[in-house]
C-alpha cells in the first residue's frame, strides 16, 4: 500500500499545488524532445510539484502573465508553452522516493544505481540522481526485480514498457491491487490529446481473464481529448496499445 | 592648470587645497554632464538607440514600460569624464590607464549596445555540430579548422551558461575574451611602464607585499570581473549609477586622504557625472547606462582602486555589483549542478523584485547597503 505521503505526491500531481486554483493536471513533458541539458529540473520534466509551481510562476513573472486570473485549463496551457512539467520516470522517482523515505527511511536517488560512461558522467550522476534515472535504469536488474506473475503485484510496483511502438521506453507505477482491479498511476502523453491533454493521469487494470496475461486484462483510462478533433471517432486506449507493441513489458519492483 | 599641477606635484594627504579642487572637480563635472544631458537624449532618440520590445526578450510584464527608453546614456558619463580629464588632469603615468581602460571596455560595451539593437540575428553552431563537421565536413581545411576551433567553441558553450543573450550583440565569450585582451593591456601598462611601486600589493591591515608579475592576472581578473559586476547590476532604473556615486565617493576619499591628487581629482569628476546621470536614471528612466557605461565605469571602477593600490578593497567598494554577480554564478552552478534554483531569479535584484519589493525599494536599499559597506572600505583603507 502506498504511503500517505506517496498518495499526496500524487494527489499534488494531478492537482498542482498552486494557491489561487485546483484542478490544474501536471503536464507530460518528453525531456528527450526538448534536448535540454543541464536544466532545472522543472525544465526536463523532473520536478517535484513544488518545483513545477515555482518554475511557472516565475515564468509568469517573467511573461506578465497573471496566472491569478487563469483558470486551471488556461493555467496548464501556459505550463505546457512553457515547457513546464514531468515525464515519466521522473514521476514515478518522486513517488517512490516519498514511498521508500517513509517504509525504509532510505532515499532511493542515493541508492539506485545509475551506469556511468566515465568518471565525470558519475559525478554528474551523483550530483544530479533524479535527472539521470530513466526507465532502463529502473528496469536493470541491479535495482529492481522482476515481479514474474502479476498476482504478485502491489503498490510500489512498476509496469515497465520497454521499445514501444514509438521507440520509446514508459514506466507505470502501481498505486492499488484489491484482486481484481489494478491501479496505476503514470504520466503519460496520448496522441489523440493533441497539445493541451497529456499529463500526469490515473487508470486501472481489470482483471477478466484471471488465468491469463496483463495484456489480456481490460485496461480502461480516461482520455482528455476533444471529441470534435477526433471527427468521433472511437478513441483508442495508447497506454494499453503501448503495452502492447512493447518489445519488453514486466513488471518490477526496486530492489530497496 | 597650472595650479592643479601644482598641487599634484606637492600634494599631502588631506590636503585641503587638495579637497576645494575635487569639490571644484565634482561640481564642475556635474553641469558639464546636466548641460548636454538633453542633446544626448535627442541624439538617442533621433537614431533610435532605444529599448525595443522585439528585440529585448526581457521586456515582458512590468518591464514592458521600459520599452522606447534610449540606451547608451552611460556615454554622459564615459565622455564628460574623459574630456575634463583630457583637459584638466591629463598625466601619463596617472590617468592615462584608467581612462584609456575605461574607453576600451566603454568600445566593447557601445558595440554590444549597438548590435543588439541594428545588428542581424546571428547564427550560433552547437559544440555537437562542430565536432560533427570537423569530421565529416566535404573540405579537408574546413575540418582542420573545425578541430582547432572546438576549444573556442567549448568555451562559449561553458561561459555561456553565465549570461543570457537574445541572439544579437556580442556573446559572452567574445566579451570576456575582449576584456581579457583590455585588462592585459592595462596590466601590461602597469607592470612594465609605471614603475616598482605598481608591482606590491595592498593587504588589509597588514601592509604590503610584493607579488613581482602576479599583478598582470590579478589586475586583469578585478578589471574583468567588476566591469561584469557593474554590468549585472544595471537592471533597475538607478541601480547602478547610484550605488557607483558611494563607490567612486569613496576611493576619492581614499585618494584624497592618502594624498593621490591625479586619482581624488578623476574619482570626484566621476562623482559629479554619476551625480547627473543617476538624476536622469532615476525611475521612470530618461535614459539607461547601457553595456557601454557599465562595462566602462566597471573597468575604470577597478583600475582607479589598483591605481591607489587597494585592489582587494574593490570587492567592498563595490560590495553590491559583487553581490549581483555572486548571485549569477551561484544560481548557474545551482542550476546547472543540482537542476534547482537557489534565488527565484538572478542577478539578485530580480529575486527580490519577485518577492514583491518595487524597484524603487530595491534599489534604495541596495544604494544603503553598499553606501554602507563603502564606508567599511575606506575605514579599512585608513589603517
Amino acid at each position: 500500500m502506498l504511503t500517505k505521503e506517496a498518495k499526496n505526491l500524487i494527489g499534488d500531481y494531478i492537482s498542482l499545488p498552486f494557491k489561487h486554483i485546483e484542478g490544474v493536471r501536471c503536464p507530460y513533458i518528453n525531456n528527450a524532445r526538448l534536448k535540454q541539458r543541464g536544466q532545472l529540473r522543472a525544465l526536463i520534466g523532473k520536478g517535484t510539484p513544488d518545483e513545477i509551481v515555482e518554475e511557472a510562476e516565475i515564468a509568469a513573472k517573467q511573461y506578465g502573465i497573471e496566472l491569478e486570473k487563469l483558470n486551471s485549463k488556461e493555467t496548464r496551457e501556459f505550463l505546457i508553452e512553457k515547457n513546464i512539467g514531468i515525464e515519466c520516470s521522473g514521476f514515478v522517482i518522486h513517488i517512490l522516493r516519498e514511498q521508500y523515505l517513509k517504509i525504509r527511511n532510505t532515499d532511493i536517488l542515493k541508492e539506485i544505481k545509475i551506469p556511468a560512461k566515465n568518471f565525470f558522467r558519475k559525478i554528474i550522476n551523483k550530483l544530479r540522481p533524479a535527472e539521470n534515472i530513466n526507465v532502463k535504469v529502473l528496469s536493470n536488474d541491479e535495482n529492481s526485480e522482476k515481479i514474474d506473475d502479476w498476482k504478485n503485484i502491489q503498490a510500489g510496483d512498476m509496469i515497465i514498457l520497454l521499445d514501444t511502438k514509438l521507440s520509446r521506453d514508459h514506466i507505470i507505477l502501481i498505486t492499488d491491487f484489491t484482486g481484481d482491479i489494478i491501479k496505476y498511476v503514470h504520466a503519460r502523453a496520448w496522441s489523440s490529446e493533441g497539445k493541451y491533454g497529456h499529463g500526469v493521469n490515473t487508470g486501472e487494470i481489470k482483471i477478466t481473464h484471471p488465468q491469463e496475461n496483463l495484456l489480456k486484462q481490460e485496461w480502461i483510462e480516461k482520455s482528455f481529448a476533444q471529441k470534435d478533433d477526433l471527427f468521433h471517432q472511437e478513441i483508442q486506449n495508447e497506454t494499453f496499445a503501448e503495452a502492447k507493441n512493447a518489445k519488453i513489458l514486466e513488471i518490477r519492483r526496486l530492489k530497496i | 592648470m597650472t595650479e592643479i599641477n601644482t598641487i599634484i606635484e606637492t600634494c599631502e594627504p588631506f590636503s585641503l587645497e587638495l579637497l576645494r579642487q575635487a569639490f571644484l572637480f565634482a561640481i564642475f563635472a556635474t553641469i558639464g554632464a546636466f548641460l548636454w544631458a538633453p542633446l544626448l537624449t535627442k541624439i538617442l532618440y533621433k537614431y533610435k538607440v532605444t529599448r525595443r520590445s522585439e528585440f529585448d526578450f526581457t521586456l515582458h510584464g512590468e518591464r514592458r514600460k521600459k520599452a522606447g527608453t534610449p540606451i547608451m546614456g552611460g556615454l554622459l558619463i564615459i565622455i564628460t569624464v574623459t574630456v575634463i580629464t583630457l583637459l584638466f588632469n591629463w598625466h601619463r603615468e596617472y590617468t592615462f590607464v584608467p581612462i584609456g581602460a575605461m574607453v576600451v571596455a566603454a568600445l566593447l560595451g557601445a558595440a554590444d549596445d549597438l548590435l543588439n539593437i541594428f545588428g542581424k540575428k546571428r547564427r550560433i553552431k552547437k559544440l555537437s555540430h562542430i565536432f560533427k563537421l570537423s569530421k565529416i565536413h566535404k573540405n579537408w581545411y574546413m575540418r582542420l579548422w573545425y578541430k582547432f576551433t572546438i576549444p573556442w567553441a567549448a568555451f562559449r558553450r561553458f561561459v555561456g551558461m553565465f549570461g543570457s543573450h537574445p541572439g544579437k550583440g556580442i556573446l559572452v565569450h567574445e566579451k570576456l575574451f575582449f576584456q581579457a585582451i583590455a585588462g592585459a593591456i592595462v596590466a601590461w601598462w602597469i607592470y612594465f611602464k609605471l614603475g616598482t611601486h605598481w608591482h606590491s600589493i595592498w593587504i588589509p591591515f597588514d601592509g604590503q607585499i610584493h607579488i613581482g608579475w602576479l599583478i598582470i592576472p590579478i589586475v586583469m581578473l578585478f578589471v574583468m570581473f567588476t566591469a561584469n559586476a557593474v554590468n549585472f547590476a544595471d537592471g533597475l532604473d538607478g541601480l547602478a549609477g547610484g550605488s557607483l556615486i558611494a563607490s567612486f565617493l569613496g576611493l576619492a576619499l581614499i585618494s584624497w586622504a592618502e594624498g593621490r591628487p591625479a586619482f581624488t581629482l578623476l574619482n570626484a569628476t566621476v562623482v559629479g557625472t554619476l551625480l547627473a546621470y543617476t538624476y536622469f536614471n532615476v525611475k521612470p528612466a530618461r535614459f539607461q547606462m547601457g553595456d557601454v557605461g557599465s562595462l566602462g565605469l566597471g573597468a575604470l571602477l577597478a583600475v582607479n582602486a589598483i591605481a591607489i593600490n587597494k585592489t582587494l578593497l574593490i570587492p567592498i567598494l563595490g560590495f553590491i555589483f559583487y553581490i549581483e554577480i555572486f548571485s549569477v554564478i551561484i544560481q548557474v552552478i545551482g542550476k546547472r549542478l543540482f537542476g534547482k534554483r537557489i534565488f527565484k531569479m538572478a542577478p539578485i535584484h530580480h529575486h527580490f523584485e519577485f518577492r514583491g519589493w518595487s524597484e524603487e525599494k530595491i534599489v534604495m536599499r541596495f544604494w544603503i547597503i553598499n553606501a554602507f559597506f563603502v564606508i567599511v572600505g575606506v575605514w579599512m583603507a585608513l589603517y
